[in-house]
Order: structure tokens, then C-alpha cells, then sequence
């Protein structure tokens, strides 16, 4: 111990000179920033960024130097003639490198303190107190930098050098893990585990200058030393841990039909009934997922070769039945968005992409078909006789006084508005069919109402403050008609418009099938993995396909039988 | 058999490397208590990496290294307590004086004395609260020997302590310390490219030459078996060559010819030699006696490297 003593009383003393020093600018230079830049102003400002950085610059300098200075002037041959191991010269340069930065930071934290209390107010100077816990959190920061520079300051001979070697240490893993794209991968690192890793970094450097610090001088070219590690290190840390990180991301996003920590959503049945489009992702990760296709006969499930697919909201199959999706990609590596950039048209029957077209090109297809527009509003267009709206090249002729959402059904040549016939008189929905140009009022005083068409738009639901009414698009005639509170018809994400599910509170709990007017009582589901409607869909011959809480898929059919289609390995 | 009556240090079978370069080859070494090593050899030639793992600041890789019974690899922080150094050249921090680097070692050292650092202090006329950079090359070697004797040790080994230094200054040390510590019978290993150097303290001479031991050998004996002789020849442009290889400098018909372990027939040989008109003994010194160990070829004196010559 009294050698170890001895030991940081040398440290000390090498570094008294530049330790006093500092000791004196830094007041000088808080003083000069705080009256010239902060206008005697922001206190905590002073204590959160400018103390802390002077502190991680003055450990930053003493780390240069600490072990450097004695490689390039020669002393480490009279160090390394000592009865004593490397490892204790070497913890006793890092002994003094803490303390003397704690003896620093307690020196400039107690000047500022009293420089605020005396010089201007106490309250500034509780300003400046109450911002120091958040300034020692920002100090975390400059810990790798030390590090860093320690260990470069093991590598090289020369203190600038090795300040400068640290800061592009750190800049650049700094760099690296800026550009990796972390909303990828499932993964972004919240500012705590990003300042753990920081320490970790911290960690590494620090046992890398143990490792590099040897007794007296190096006997390797210095070239050659310098090469090997500076750049070997910084990547025996980076490549490991980023292949550590990859394989632990990789298997955390991969998704394989049987796993058993997938989530499962129903998102589309085909028309025939023979194919059911799932979207499954890992349990508690919902930014990248896979699309299954299920083939119900036979319970066979085909994973889609590519990532983000969603389907396309206006026209979901071809005229072959071969399904339309986006695949979606973020615009670049910092975008937290993801946004469709590839159009896929996809063969069921064996899972391959047979047509693609860029973003770009599917705009100027559906630029091609009038019909084909989702949502929109009108535009008034003053006429010489009145005012009608225009809507993507159509005229409807309808005198409004207001603009009003025009809704397109996705049977192609129909359109939904809403109008009041005079000022102060009731709403009435309207429905237009755009290509025989007729309207008519399907419901009369809906009030305060929003319509909604059927996933194919053979049906449309409007739905007002008191009533919920499904008109049916081919002829106007209502389908069906019930108290708002009752229940709430929804047809989900699946794309039969025959059958839409009743929500009596927040799940399902029939079936209306709106050809006969009949209800069918739905199964019990207790998955809350999902939404619920993206939980059963209602097949066209009338079987309905659950998404049960432990992952399985099952089918029930109208006579009450139940049949698993899908069911993943047990955890 | 403990250390106390063992050879303080025993080498066996050392090699050491740096990189691509072998530095030391199956180097074979005992160092016997009491005795004054000189040992010697051009630099480079891996004298200063012999010492350093002697003293654990460098570890070796194939061999054996053994001092005061201790694996200098393994405890070498022992070793190095119980040994004293005298670097090549001792730097140290510019806020230090010369006391304050006695100070410093003192905690490290059990066996220190302060007295002993007095009176060598006193011996060779330093002052002790001089500031180290004031001090001139033959005191900072000054300051270095007290260092490494004030704790007494048993064994001494210094790496080049007169490289640089003055006559004066050389003389000083040797009288005043050395011949000292030879009287005690302690053990000191002198490393020095120059044979002048230590010819007047070393009782033993071991030459290194690129990385081997090349002469291994008592120095009384060495000089017993070494002899000088001068040749004559008839004809100055005779190809001839003497018997024995000994190390030769041929100018036209004067050859001297420098045997290391000089046999009598080599003489009586050259002697009834009709290429030569005479033959005589002529004095020589160390120098002569090393050129001859390391070198197997004749030379003009121009191009003649002196691997152990004076300083």
C-alpha cells in the first residue's frame, strides 16, 4: 500500500503543474463564457453542459498524458526497473486519472456554486446546483472519451495525438452506430442502454490499456505498433459485438411458420375461401413482419419471400385472383416511417411475387382508371348556374354550399356524400353511381353521420349519433337497420362484404349475414394479441377462421363443427 | 540447493525474439557469486535484452532464466527487490531531486539504507538536493549507481554505466564503488560494449556475439592463452595463411597474427614456414584479444571494425 502511495504521489506530482493550472482557467474561462455567451444567464445550462465538459476536457488532457509523456520522455525505463508488476504502475495512473478529475470537478462545481451565490444571486446558484445531477449524467459521455484517450495515450507517444486518436475512436463507433439502421432491426436503444454502452466502451478501453501497457518501452517497430493497435482493437471491439449484436437481432426479428412467440393477424381472406393472408411478427416486435399465406384445405402455410408486405387497401386481387401488396421500405436510414415503395402482385398457390411495379408506375396505372381513387374531398367549382362539386375529373351534380368528403366505393363507379337539400335542413346521404350518372338519397336525416363501404363495396354503412344502417350499394335498398347502440357492424380487415361481424363492446360477437338478415353467434376468443377484427374473418361460404390466444388457427363452420388449420410448436 | 550457494544467476537454453529478429540464440550462461561479469559485445548483439530478463522487464520465451534462485518471469517484482540496477540512462521526472528519487525507491526496497546512500552520496561527491536536471551524464550515472546500491543488494547489474562518461568519471566510479562491492564479494554483471571499460574490475568475460555466446571464459585465462605474434614474409605478395585461424591484419609482408587460445606449435609451425623471413611476440591488450574472437578473417586496418574497441 505505502507503495502504491508513493506510486500516486508521483502521478500527483507530474501532474500538479497542469492540474493547477486548469485549476485556475477553468474559473477564468466559465466566468468569461457565462458573462460574454450566457449573458449571467442559464445557470443550469452551466451545469449541465459547460462543467461537464470542462471536466471530460481536463480528464481528457491528464489521460493524454499520464502515460504517454512517460513512454516519450524516457522515465517508464526508470518505472520499469521498480520492484513492483506493470499492472500496479499501471492502476495507479488510473488512481490518479479519477482522482485527480473528482478533485477537479468538486473544485470547479464549488466555484460555480459560490460564483453564482456571491457574484450575482443564491438563486442562480441553486439553478446551478439543481442542474448538476443532469450534468454528471452528461459527464457519462465524456467516459468512453477518456477511456479512449487513455488507451491511445498507452499506444502513442505523443498527448495530442492521443487526444485526437480518442475522439476518432469514439466519433467513429459514435458514427457507426448512427447509421445503423436500429428501427430495422427491431432494436432502438433507449438513452440509458446507449449511455451503458458507453461505459461498456468505456470498459473495453480501459482493459485495453491494461493489456498495452507494458514495461518500459515497446520492442515492436513503432509503425507497426501504432498500426496494429490502433486498428486492431477499435475493431477486436466493433467486430465481434457487431456480430454479437446481428446474430442476437437476426434470430429476435426471424419468423418461421411453427414458432411459438408469434403473433398472428388476419388480414385477408380470398374469395373462393381457399387462402387466408396473415401478417406475423415476433410477440412484442411490430416493426417488421412477414406475410403468411394459410391454404385451407390443407392447413399448408407459405411465408412470402419479402418483409413489410401490406396489402393494397383499393384493389386487393387481380382480375387472375393473384394478390396485390405493398411492400413497404423506410426512405432512408433515419426515417422512422415506412413507406410503400414496391408494388407486389402475388400468386397464392405458390407464394411467388409474379409481377412488380415501382411506386411510381402503380400511381400512373390508377392515374389511368378514374375509378380507382380512394377518399377524397371535393372541390366546389362555381358554375355559371350554381356551385357543384368536382371530384377527380367527375362532375357531380350536386348544388352544396360547403365542401363535403366525397367517398369512392371500391366498386368501381360509386360515390357517397353527404348534403343538406337547404341551409338548416337535415343531412341526407347521397349516393352517386358515377357512371350512370344517377344519385339518390339513401338515408334521409342521418344528422351528424360517416359512412363506410364494404370491403368490395357492395355495401355501404352509415352510421349516425343514433342509428346504424347498411344500405346496399347495387340498388339503394336497405340491408339492414339498427339502434347505433345496440351493436356496431364492422367488416373488419377481410374482404367478404356478405358477412360483417357485430361488435358488442370491444369484440365480435356475432356474425350478420346481410343477404338473409340472419346472426350467427361467434366463439369466444380471449386473444388479446390484435386487434379484434384482425383476429376472425368471415369466409364467403360462411365459415368463420379465429386467431385463438395461443396461436392457433381454427375454422368453424355453420353447423358448429371446429377444425385447427394452423397451430406453432409449444414454447 | 538454495540460493545462497547457488550461482546467482543461471542461464540455460535462452532464446528471445522481437518480431522477426531472434535477438538471442540458445544462450548458455552461470554467473558465479562473488564474480565480476563484464559482458560485452557490439550493440545489438543483445546484451541490454539478456539483462532486462534477467530482471523480469522482458519475459522470455524458450529457456531458462534463473537469478538468486528466482524465475524472473514469474517474480519478478522479487527479483527486482533483491537486485540492484543501473540503467543505461536514468530519466526522471524534471520536478525531482536527487533525493527525491531515493525517496521515492525507498518504499519499494525493505533492505533500503539511508546511511549507505550517504556515504555514497559523499563518495562520489554528489549533492543530493540538486535538481536531476541540473545534473551533467556522469552524475546522472552517479545518481543511477547510488539508486541501485543503497538497498544493498547482493547482485549488481548495470547496463552500459560508463557509456558516454569521461575518464575521470569512470575512475571515479571504479575505485569508489566498485572495487568496493568486489571487496563484499557481491555479485556484479557490467554490461559494456568496450573491454577498456571493465578490464580493470571484470574477472570474467562473457562476448556476446549475434545473439550467442561467443566466449565464455575467465579473464585471467583469457589473458594466459592469448599472444600476439608478429610474421614477416619473404615475398609481401604471397597468397599464405598462418596455421590455427587466428584473427590476422596483413600489411605487404607484416602479418600480426592474434590467437585467443594459442597453442605452442602454432609458433614452431610458423617458424618452419619458408614463406616466413621471422617471427616475434609482441604485446597486446584486450582489445586485440576480443577482435581476435570475433573475427575469423583477415582485415585491413581501415576496414577493421573494432566490436570491442575503446571508447
Amino acid at each position: 500500500m505505502r507503495c502504491f502511495l508513493t506510486l500516486l504521489q508521483k502521478e500527483w506530482r507530474d501532474a500538479r503543474a497542469i492540474t493547477l493550472a486548469s485549476a485556475i482557467l477553468a474559473p477564468l474561462a466559465l466566468v468569461a463564457a457565462e458573462h460574454w455567451f450566457l449573458r449571467e444567464q442559464y445557470a443550469e445550462f452551466a451545469a449541465v453542459v459547460l462543467v461537464p465538459g470542462l471536466i471530460g476536457l481536463f480528464a481528457a488532457v491528464i489521460a493524454s498524458d499520464v502515460i504517454a509523456a512517460d513512454v516519450s520522455t524516457r522515465r517508464s525505463h526508470s518505472m520499469a526497473a521498480l520492484p513492483t508488476s506493470a499492472r500496479t504502475l499501471w492502476l495507479s495512473k488510473v488512481v490518479a486519472l479519477v482522482a485527480l478529475t473528482l478533485l477537479f470537478g468538486a473544485w470547479v462545481h464549488l466555484f460555480e456554486i459560490l460564483h453564482y451565490g456571491f457574484a450575482q444571486s443564491w438563486d442562480r446558484a441553486s439553478a446551478f446546483t439543481a442542474g448538476i445531477p443532469a450534468g454528471l449524467t452528461n459527464l457519462v459521455i465524456a467516459v468512453p472519451i477518456v477511456a479512449a484517450v487513455l488507451l491511445f495515450s498507452t499506444l502513442l507517444e505523443r498527448g495530442f495525438a492521443c487526444v485526437c486518436g480518442g475522439v476518432v475512436l469514439i466519433v467513429g463507433i459514435a458514427a457507426s452506430a448512427f447509421l445503423v439502421d436500429w428501427h430495422a432491426l427491431e432494436f432502438v436503444p433507449t438513452e440509458t442502454e446507449a449511455r451503458w454502452v458507453g461505459v461498456l466502451l468505456a470498459a473495453v478501453f480501459l482493459g485495453g490499456s491494461a493489456m498495452a501497457f507494458i514495461r518500459g518501452p515497446v520492442h515492436v517497430a513503432s509503425l507497426l505498433r501504432r498500426s496494429v493497435l490502433a486498428f486492431a482493437l477499435p475493431l477486436a471491439v466493433l467486430v465481434p459485438t457487431t456480430v454479437a449484436t446481428a446474430a442476437v437481432l437476426v434470430e429476435r426479428r426471424s419468423v418461421e411458420p411453427g414458432d411459438p412467440d408469434v403473433t398472428l393477424k388476419l388480414i385477408e381472406t380470398s374469395d373462393d375461401g381457399e387462402h387466408l393472408i396473415l401478417n406475423a411478427w415476433r410477440r412484442r416486435r411490430d416493426a417488421q413482419h412477414r406475410t403468411w399465406v394459410l391454404h385451407v384445405p390443407t392447413g399448408r402455410i407459405t411465408q412470402l419471400p419479402h418483409t413489410n408486405l401490406t396489402l393494397d387497401q383499393r384493389i386487393r386481387w387481380t382480375d387472375e385472383g393473384h394478390l396485390r401488396m405493398w411492400q413497404h421500405e423506410r426512405p432512408s436510414r433515419f426515417s422512422r416511417k415506412l413507406e410503400p415503395t414496391l408494388h407486389r402482385t402475388i400468386d397464392l398457390a405458390t407464394g411467388q411475387v409474379v409481377r412488380t411495379r415501382s411506386y411510381d408506375q402503380v400511381v400512373a396505372d390508377e392515374g389511368n382508371n378514374p375509378f380507382a381513387y380512394d377518399t377524397g374531398w371535393g372541390r366546389i367549382e362555381r358554375r355559371p348556374e350554381k356551385q357543384i362539386i368536382q371530384w377527380h375529373g367527375h362532375d357531380l351534380d350536386v348544388e352544396v354550399q360547403q365542401r363535403v368528403p366525397v367517398q369512392l366505393s371500391r366498386k368501381p363507379g360509386f360515390a357517397v356524400h353527404t348534403q343538406s337539400a337547404a341551409r338548416g335542413a337535415a343531412t341526407q346521404v347521397v349516393l352517386h353511381d358515377l357512371r350512370a350518372g344517377t344519385s339518390k338519397v339513401v338515408v334521409e336525416r342521418a344528422g351528424t353521420c360517416n359512412t363506410y363501404f364494404s370491403p368490395k363495396g357492395e355495401y355501404l354503412r352509415v352510421l349516425s349519433s343514433s342509428r346504424c344502417v347498411i344500405v346496399r350499394v347495387r340498388d339503394g335498398n336497405v340491408a339492414w337497420d339498427g339502434a347505433r347502440s345496440g351493436c356496431f357492424p364492422h367488416w373488419g380487415g377481410g374482404s367478404v362484404d356478405r358477412f360483417a361481424l357485430l361488435f358488442g363492446s370491444d369484440v365480435p360477437t356475432r356474425v350478420l349475414d346481410l343477404e338473409t338478415g340472419q346472426e350467427r353467434e361467434l366463439a369466444e376468443n380471449p386473444n388479446s394479441y390484435g386487434a379484434p377484427w384482425d383476429l376472425v374473418h368471415a369466409r364467403a361460404s360462411g365459415e368463420i377462421v379465429q386467431i385463438h390466444s395461443d396461436g392457433s388457427i381454427r375454422l368453424h363452420e355453420s353447423d358448429g363443427d371446429e377444425r385447427t388449420l394452423y397451430s406453432p410448436r409449444k414454447e | 540447493m538454495t540460493h545462497d550457494h547457488a550461482d546467482p544467476i543461471v542461464v540455460r537454453a535462452l532464446s528471445h525474439r522481437f518480431g522477426r529478429q531472434e535477438i538471442l540464440k540458445d544462450v548458455d550462461l552461470r554467473v558465479p557469486r562473488g564474480s565480476v561479469t563484464a559482458l560485452l559485445g557490439r550493440n545489438g548483439e543483445g546484451k541490454t535484452t539478456l539483462l532486462r530478463l534477467m530482471i523480469g522487464w522482458l519475459n522470455a520465451a524458450p529457456g531458462h532464466i534463473q537469478v538468486l534462485g528466482l524465475d524472473p518471469a514469474r517474480r519478478g517484482p522479487d527479483v527486482r527487490r533483491q537486485v540492484g540496477y543501473v540503467p543505461d540512462s536514468l530519466e526522471l521526472p524534471k520536478w525531482m531531486r536527487v533525493n527525491d528519487w531515493f525517496r521515492f525507491l525507498e518504499p519499494f526496497y525493505p533492505t533500503w539504507n539511508r546511511s549507505e546512500e550517504a556515504r555514497l552520496l559523499g563518495a562520489l561527491d554528489l549533492d543530493g538536493n540538486a535538481k536531476v536536471t541540473t545534473l551533467s551524464k556522469g552524475q546522472r550515472a552517479k545518481h543511477a549507481l547510488i539508486a541501485a546500491l543503497a538497498h544493498e543488494p547482493q547482485l549488481l547489474l548495470m547496463d552500459e554505466p560508463f557509456s558516454g562518461l569521461d575518464p575521470i568519471v569512470r575512475h571515479e566510479v571504479l575505485s569508489a564503488v566498485l572495487g568496493h562491492l568486489k571487496d563484499e564479494g557481491r555479485t556484479v554483471v557490467v554490461v559494456s560494449h568496450s573491454i577498456t571499460d571493465v578490464e580493470r574490475i571484470a574477472d570474467r568475460v562473457v562476448l556476446l556475439e549475434q545473439g550467442r555466446v561467443r566466449l565464455d571464459a575467465d579473464f585471467e585465462d583469457l589473458q594466459r592463452h592469448a599472444v600476439r605474434l608478429a610474421v614477416t614474409l619473404w615475398d609481401p605478395y604471397v597468397i599464405w595463411s598462418p596455421p590455427g585461424h587466428p584473427a590476422s591484419v596483413r600489411e605487404n609482408e607484416d602479418v600480426t597474427l592474434t590467437y585467443i587460445d594459442f597453442d605452442q606449435r602454432y609458433e614452431e609451425a610458423l617458424r618452419n614456414d619458408p614463406s616466413v623471413a621471422s617471427v616475434r611476440r609482441v604485446s597486446r591488450d584486450l582489445n586485440d584479444v576480443f577482435r581476435a574472437a570475433v573475427a575469423n578473417e583477415s582485415a585491413t586496418p581501415a576496414e577493421e571494425e573494432a566490436p570491442c574497441a575503446a571508447s
